[in-house]
């Protein structure tokens, strides 16, 4: 079996692991978000600008995915390419997708809880920003955990 | 400067000068007023004001008929901008006066109520048709007239649909032949029309039964217990084909009424802004009404009171001499622990950031105003997070243009300023950390020793791609710092209130042993110096013991206070712990995270761009700087709000929660202005 090939193979789906959990999450994310903003709009169509802010926040989940992506295609050739580094870069990269994955999904819930709020209280828009925030912490957290696992790695 | 101090009024007046005083309090927008009887007490002889509201209602209530007609029919166009943030309206003195005396309210309300009564008129025929559609929808195919198939002499007959497993029973059913005929409508008979084909299994299948009078109740027991399920026929003399075509042609004529009404309504747009001034006019007629509610008033006296800032009083002394001679004023200061409405004024530095305190609720009264202590750090987590030089200087380029354009609106031009003043922070960053449009400078297509690559490498301190392990321990010291900053700032509004107790055992015995346990953190994980390992110790015993002997404080007895103060330490009660400061400083990673996002992101984008320089052949280049100016703008827009949400949540979350609460009234001058509208006095 040809160990270098396997590797490279494994590095390549964790790598797509990531970008497709993470874009797969924000895709629902952003979707329950526009369901609860398409409601709103519907009655209130003046708060577009500030609903598509709301409804836009767990789209970054899918770009933290595009960010590990990167970086793992970007220093594979400074990887070893034994077996060990393949598994371990198909493990994180499957890892920091999970974390998008249900950050993502769950950003959104919060993102659609702000919607009706700012539905109700429109002066309230900054507050309500704080929400989805809250649940974006922990995809900034894998992510940097994946960036930190493929640095040690590298090094 | 920054909350504004306040002085609590209360104006003893004639009866009969009461109105003149409250419309000069009004013009001048200097005092909120409050309930007499908070002052007064349960005096017997005076009762509250009388408020009548019912003439700016009746003009209020015109007024939103008109223009909810123009949102419905016309809305006004706005820009994406506007949509974001919502502008006052801007009402010029002589504008008002003109909408006031010149404009005929009542002749466009008749209009307007002539055409919603068409509009509603024209809906509820809408409805008719529509509703009437759909009962006769199912029988648009029977070919002949339905009520050939009523009740006829010698035979009954019932129309109606039951399930195809439903149809079989019923057939399979012994009884079905002694009491009925009963069978199904094929597509395509004379009943449903020509054409038609093979139907779905599991669509409902029509069926027509026949029976004698006499056979009546035991057939329709026997439907029954088949899942039979009658359909009523409509009752329309003619082919059911026929009246639907003649009520979708009424349809059409509805359709042209209600494009009469909306041709109608966009005519009277025009007058939507008079509108709007007049909505601003009453509204605030209808508050300087309801002001009257708040006074008391005695056989002759009348007793007003509220709340002034302290800046005020000499104009407002100045107006009751001069056109009040015979009343009377006292002036008081508030009660501590009073909740008195909050007014904040900023010096020009710290204005931008009373968004943020406004936007997390205004300090009490008695408290401090955060806003000043924001003007650094907010700066800097917005500049890391966002890191771009180049961006930075266009969101401080754009910036500058909507705060040129938006003086007279304090709070869009705060934002303005604000967003300015973090563009110049970005800049700044982005230089520090290398980052122009990402790696632009040492993009394929770009020359190799262009000036902006020398610059930009002769600027770049800190690559955070390449270190990132030290960018992140800049990045949890910056955490550290600002959360003993918070600290600092309780301490600081523990000692304004001369409670020193709190300040030194809620505020120094954290700042004494939170960076003692840090030293022997890194101690532990990599060694230091042993004099700073001695330090370190040293801290964290006398902090623990400061901590041991005063968070129990509150409690009973002396085994409750120490045992209060050892958990307090882990964090499970009192006012910070070791849990909370881990997890408040790990929060600041944050800011490593969302700077390496934006410069990974640019990259990225340069990179796709790259390729198609010369994949593309002669267009390539073009290909190149469309897809550059695309995603470049892209990662502007999403990396901007996620540097501005994440900045805002370390200062709300993880920053304020050491030692601000907001939530206080703000201080609401009866006057026009409001947040919908602002006069704009000569």
């Amino acid at each position: 079996m040809d160990l270098q090939a396997l590797s490279m193979g494994l590095t390549v789906a964790g790598a797509g692991l990531a970008v497709g959990l993470g874009c797969a999450g924000s895709a629902k994310g952003i979707g329950t978000a526009a369901q609860a903003a398409g409601g709103v709009l519907s009655e209130k169509p003046h708060l577009f600008g500030r609903l598509l802010v709301l409804l836009a926040l767990p789209g970054t989940q899918g770009f933290y995915g595009f960010i590990t992506m990167m970086m793992i295609m970007g220093r594979m050739s400074s990887l070893p390419q034994d077996l060990k580094t393949g598994v371990a870069l198909l493990v994180m990269g499957f890892g920091v997708g999970i974390a998008l994955l249900v950050s993502a999904i769950w950003q959104g819930q919060a993102s659609a809880a702000s919607i009706a709020w700012v539905a109700r209280r429109e002066g309230d828009f900054g507050k309500s920003l704080l929400l989805p925030a809250m649940v974006e912490t922990y995809a900034v957290v894998g992510l940097l955990a994946g960036i930190l696992a493929l640095n040690t790695l590298a090094s | 400067m920054a909350i504004d101090r306040m002085k609590k009024v209360v104006v003893l007046c004639e009866r009969a000068c009461v109105d003149r005083l409250f419309r000069e309090l009004h013009r001048r927008g200097i005092m909120e007023p409050i309930d007499a009887a908070a002052w007064c007490g349960d005096a017997d002889s005076l009762r509250h004001g009388e408020v009548n509201t019912e003439h700016a209602d009746q003009h209020l209530q015109k007024i939103n008929l008109i223009l909810n007609l123009m949102d419905n029919f016309a809305p006004e166009s706005q820009s994406f901008i506007q949509g974001l943030a919502p502008v006052p309206l801007l009402v010029e003195e002589k504008e008002l006066e003109a909408a006031l005396n010149s404009f005929n309210l009542d002749d466009v309300y008749r209009k307007a109520q002539e055409l919603e009564e068409r509009w509603r008129g024209a809906e509820h025929r809408r409805g008719e048709i529509q509703s009437r559609l759909e009962e006769l929808t199912p029988f648009e195919e029977i070919s002949i007239p339905v009520n050939d198939l009523r009740r006829t002499k010698w035979i009954r007959m019932l129309f109606g649909k039951m399930s195809l497993a439903a149809l079989e029973s019923l057939r399979n059913d012994p009884e079905t032949a002694s009491v009925m005929m009963a069978d199904e409508i094929p597509p395509g008979s004379m009943l449903r029309g020509g054409g038609g084909g093979a139907l779905p299994k599991n669509a409902p299948r029509y069926v027509l039964a026949a029976f004698t009078p006499e056979n009546e109740e035991k057939a329709r027991n026997l439907l029954a217990r088949h899942g039979f399920e009658e359909v009523t026929l409509p009752d329309i003399p003619g082919k059911v084909r026929d009246r639907i075509r003649e009520l979708k042609e009424e349809l059409v004529d509805v359709d042209r009424a209600v494009a009469a009404v909306r041709e109608g309504v966009r005519q009277l747009a025009g007058h939507r802004r008079a509108l709007k001034v007049l909505k601003a006019y009453w509204e605030s007629a209808k508050r300087l009404q309801q002001a009257h509610g708040y006074a008391l008033q005695g056989r002759w006296t009348t007793v007003v009171t509220g709340y002034v800032r302290e800046r005020d009083l000499p104009a407002l002394r100045e107006m009751l001499n001069r056109d009040f001679p015979g009343v009377e004023c006292m002036v008081d200061d508030p009660e501590p622990g009073e909740e008195v409405p909050v007014s904040l004024t900023e010096k020009p530095a710290a204005q931008p950031l009373k968004l943020l305190t406004r936007m997390f609720g205004l300090p009490s009264y008695w408290a401090f105003d955060p806003s000043p202590f924001m003007l650094v750090n907010f700066y800097i987590f917005f500049g890391i997070c966002f890191s771009d030089a180049a961006y930075g200087l266009m969101l401080a380029a754009a910036a500058a243009y909507i705060a040129k354009r938006t003086k007279p609106f304090e709070g869009l031009n705060n934002f303005a300023r604000l967003l300015f003043w973090s563009g110049v922070s970005t800049t700044v960053f982005g230089l520090l950390m290398g980052s122009f449009f990402g790696d632009l400078y040492k993009a394929s297509f770009m020359p190799e020793n262009n000036p902006l690559r020398t610059f930009m490498e002769a600027c770049t301190v800190l690559d955070l791609q390449a270190k990132t392990i030290p960018a992140l321990i800049i990045a949890l010291l910056i955490g550290m710092a600002n959360q003993f900053y918070g600290i600092g700032l309780k301490m600081y509004g523990a000692i304004r209130n001369n409670d020193w107790v709190t300040a030194l055992s809620d505020g120094l015995t954290w700042l004494i042993i939170l960076p003692g346990a840090a030293i022997l953190a890194v101690a532990f994980l990599a060694g230091v110096p042993r004099p700073l390992l001695m330090a370190g110790t040293v801290m964290f015993i006398v902090g623990a013991l400061g901590l041991i002997a005063t968070q129990g404080r509150e409690s009973k007895g002396i085994v409750g206070r120490l045992g209060v103060g050892v958990m307090s330490i882990y964090g499970i009660v009192g006012s910070y712990g070791l849990t909370a400061f881990l997890g408040d400083t790990m929060s600041y990673c944050r800011l490593l995270a969302l700077g390496l996002t934006t410069g990974i992101l640019a990259q990225s984008f340069n990179m796709i761009a790259g390729m198609l320089w010369d994949v593309a052949g002669p267009v390539g280049p073009i290909l190149t700087i469309l897809v550059l100016v695309f995603t470049h703008l892209f990662n502007f827009l999403i990396n901007a709000l996620g540097a501005f949400v994440h900045s805002m949540r370390l200062l709300f979350v993880e920053w304020f929660g050491r030692f601000y609460e907001g939530g206080a009234k703000e201080f609401e001058p009866l006057g026009f202005d409001s947040p919908a509208a602002i006069l704009k006095r000569n």
